[in-house]
């Protein structure tokens, strides 16, 4: 027994400097990726290139159910961004609200009969396309329910330009996060075949005609621990593995892809969670397996404003549903597990992701469980306990805290200091039981999948005005961010 | 000052002169007039004469002055008097004044327009804005604010601040009324209000999107009374076709040139 604690104990160890070893390198890469961003967007002028015909088109899809609440600001939002040529493709997956009766209301909407529909992906079929020749740039499709990733399929089925864009029905979008957007893309149009935007935690900001007027932080503590969250998964990570090429996810909230390649891998994947990640998984596996050179980027001031769920219930339920998207993606994938063929991918992303995402709880767990087989059979100390738990918590202080300094270097959204104070704060706070859950929700996640549920769980809306208005909705929108 | 009654005998005495010379003179021909108001706080008398003299001499006919003692001040009619004339006595004028009025004074000239005797509120224009000027060393020529372009306004729809600043002052300049809205909305809101002359309005706005705005501002107005210049960064041939589509009467695109765009708008209107 004690030679298995002793041996658990140097193999955790191991994992534990792997797992720090990986997030130093990323941030390492965040910092020098932010460096040339920084110095990339002092010489471009994307303002000029917003009216550029060299900039491509775009198609945006809002897959919507439920969300007669919102849908009428966001699509407002949605039709006033900073973009030469694209359009807002509306997609009312049969919803039992009166999302599509709202939309067409103040939209003044007909159907619109000439619309012929191509289907290169399989989707349930559209019902009606409905359209207002004085709102050129809006179409809504009405088609009976699938998932969110069938009603992405159909919005592709619909669009016209050759980028679409994914974007959350309840997100708003920054008005220039497009064509800083098209700006990474046309860094090297040949090569990029996805590129992921920014979402950051709208909940406590001021909100006045579909903009984000004053950022500030939530008042309720769970959006609190999530925007420091999404501040180092966006910043910390993400800018750093798009810089090896290694990136496993755009989030469904707000993503641009080239339709071609998307179509070539036969669209979103229907009927489960973790669509957002799955495409991203076979957009690299198409394109290594046909020895394509490509990019997934990444662009860290294209900005969406999201709301995250602010209660336990809703939280864990997000969490959970992502725990399931995640393990299912992994198993489907798990032949390109340390698969040389499939380079950087295959070789780093993907382990990293089964054994430092998908197999953590299972560490922590057992961990636990060591850790009281040590002080039960005294082979331990208090000290060195304690030296243990300080160099555990400094190490991912240090990281919570660069991706901090780097939102302060490179985007300095949070105007005031004491919020800047705050959020220091609250990245020692969430040591104490916020990460703990977020282990335990993983957890939950997995039973969920070996019980075979793949539902979507709760997800309630709020009307973006202050005062959160009527009463909730399930809704199948979300994603891991 | 000077009292209301004062200034209107002034402009009322100036319109009569005028008319008088009209209906005595030859009908067919208009009447050409030089007028010199000229001011003097100090020693008003005595500049009253001087000036009086000077004209004297150097017309060889005698002048007609219109005095006006309460506001110290003082019209000299120049009938038939050439411009240059007119001009080359309100220089000899200014150098009198100088030797005599001890700072405190003012000159202006004027010429009557084309059909003056129908029009005494030229007139009137013309004292009110002597009334208002300081003293000044150097002779003002009145010109007449286009009384055409005064009723003209352009509405001004420009989500950038430093872009909608700078155009308004520079067709504040052409002597347009400006209107400046900051999004689609507040621009609406002026149209429906102000029903300018010519809109000019970028596509990409808060609020309400550029194409709704354009249809908008048809509907609002279907027998395009006011003109429409889309003035925008996009350059893309589309958003143009679409943008003639809705009935708009010219595009202009940024980066841009003020003049270019002033022209524009002029030849609209």
């Amino acid at each position: 027994m004690r030679e298995l604690l002793l041996g658990y104990g140097t193999v955790i160890m191991y994992y534990v400097m792997a797992v720090s070893l990986i997030y130093f390198t990323l941030m390492f890469l965040s910092y020098r990726g932010i460096y040339s961003m920084i110095k990339g967007a002092v010489y471009s002028r994307f303002q000029s290139l917003s009216g550029s015909a060299h900039a491509p088109p775009v198609s945006l899809l809002v897959p919507a159910y439920n969300e007669e609440l919102t849908i009428i600001e966001n699509v407002k939002s949605l039709l006033t961004l900073n973009y030469h040529t694209y359009e807002v493709i509306v997609i009312n997956d049969g919803s039992k609200d009166n999302t599509l009766q709202v939309l067409i209301d103040a939209f003044e909407l007909k159907p619109k009969t000439d619309e012929t529909v191509h289907y290169a992906i399989d989707s349930t079929k559209i019902k009606a396309v409905y359209y207002n020749p004085a709102h050129p740039n809006l179409y809504v499709v009405d088609k009976n329910n699938g998932g969110k990733a069938d009603s992405l399929n159909a919005g592709i089925n619909l669009s016209h330009y050759p980028l679409i864009c994914s974007i959350d029905a309840d997100s708003l979008l920054e008005k220039d996060a497009l064509i800083r957007m098209a700006r990474v893309y046309m860094e090297n149009p040949a090569e990029t075949v996805a590129i992921g935007g920014n979402v950051r935690i709208a909940n406590g900001c001021v909100i006045r005609d579909g903009d984000v007027k004053d950022v500030r932080l939530p008042r309720k503590i769970w959006p609190m621990f999530q925007t420091l969250e999404y501040l180092k998964a966006f910043l910390g990570g993400r800018i750093g593995w798009s810089h090896i090429n290694g990136l496993i996810i755009v989030s469904g909230a707000f993503g641009m892809f080239r339709k071609d390649y998307v179509v070539k891998v036969g669209g979103y994947r229907e009927g489960y969670p973790g669509e957002d990640m799955n495409i991203i998984i076979k957009l690299h596996r198409y394109m290594l397996k046909n020895k394509l050179p490509y990019r997934v980027a990444y662009c860290p001031d294209a900005v969406c404003w999201t709301q995250a769920p602010d209660t336990y219930r809703i939280l864990s339920s997000q969490r959970k549903r992502w725990g399931r998207g995640n393990l299912k993606n992994m198993l489907e994938n798990r032949d390109l597990f340390l698969n040389p063929k499939y380079k950087v991918f295959g070789l780093l992303t993907v382990p990293y992701n089964v054994l430092f995402e998908t197999l953590n709880p299972y560490f922590k767990l057992t961990g636990l469980l060591a850790l009281i087989g040590y002080v039960a059979m005294d082979m331990t100390h208090w000290p060195i306990l304690l030296t243990f738990a300080a160099i555990n918590f400094l190490n991912g202080y240090l990281l919570a805290v660069g991706s901090l300094l780097l939102e302060e270097l490179a985007f300095r959204r949070y105007p005031r200091m004491r919020d800047t104070l705050k959020m220091v704060g609250f990245a020692a706070l969430m040591f104490l039981g916020y990460y703990q859950l977020g282990v335990l929700w993983r957890l939950q996640g997995h039973i969920e999948f070996l019980r075979k549920n793949n539902s979507w769980g709760v997800m309630t809306r709020q009307s973006w005005n202050q005062e959160p208005i009527g009463k909730p909705s399930t809704v199948t929108t979300g994603g891991e961010a | 000052m000077n009292n209301v009654s004062a200034v209107r005998k002034l402009n009322d005495r100036m319109y009569q002169a005028v008319l008088e010379k009209f209906w005595f003179g030859d009908r067919k021909k208009p009447v050409s007039c030089g007028i010199l108001l000229v001011r003097s706080v100090h020693a008003y008398d005595e500049m009253l004469a001087a000036v009086r003299g000077l004209i004297e001499t150097e017309r060889r006919l005698p002048a007609e002055v219109l005095a006006d003692p309460a506001g110290r001040q003082a019209a000299f009619l120049l009938f038939d008097s050439p411009w240059s004339e007119t001009h080359y006595l309100a220089l000899m004028v200014k150098g009198l004044l100088k030797n005599i009025a001890d700072g405190e004074y003012a000159v202006m000239l004027a010429r009557v327009k084309d059909r003056a005797e129908r029009n005494p509120q030229w007139f009137e224009e013309v004292v009110e804005l002597f009334e208002q000027l300081p003293a000044t060393e150097e002779i003002v020529l009145f010109h007449e604010r286009k009384a055409a372009t005064e009723s003209q306004s352009v509405l001004l729809v420009d989500g950038d601040e430093e872009v909608r600043g700078y155009l308004q002052l520079r067709l504040k300049m052409k002597g347009y009324r400006v209107l400046a809205a900051r999004d689609g909305r507040q621009g609406l809101d002026l149209f429906r209000r102000e029903k300018p002359d010519v809109v000019v309005t970028d596509l990409n706005l808060s609020g309400i999107d550029g194409y709704h705005l354009l249809t908008r501002l048809r509907g609002e107005d279907p027998d395009a009374g006011s003109k429409i210049v889309v003035f925008t960064d996009n350059r893309v041939e589309e958003a143009k076709r679409k943008c003639f589509e809705l009935g708009v009467d010219d595009y202009v695109t940024k980066p841009f040139s003020p003049a270019d765009l002033e022209a524009r708008i002029e030849r609209l209107l």
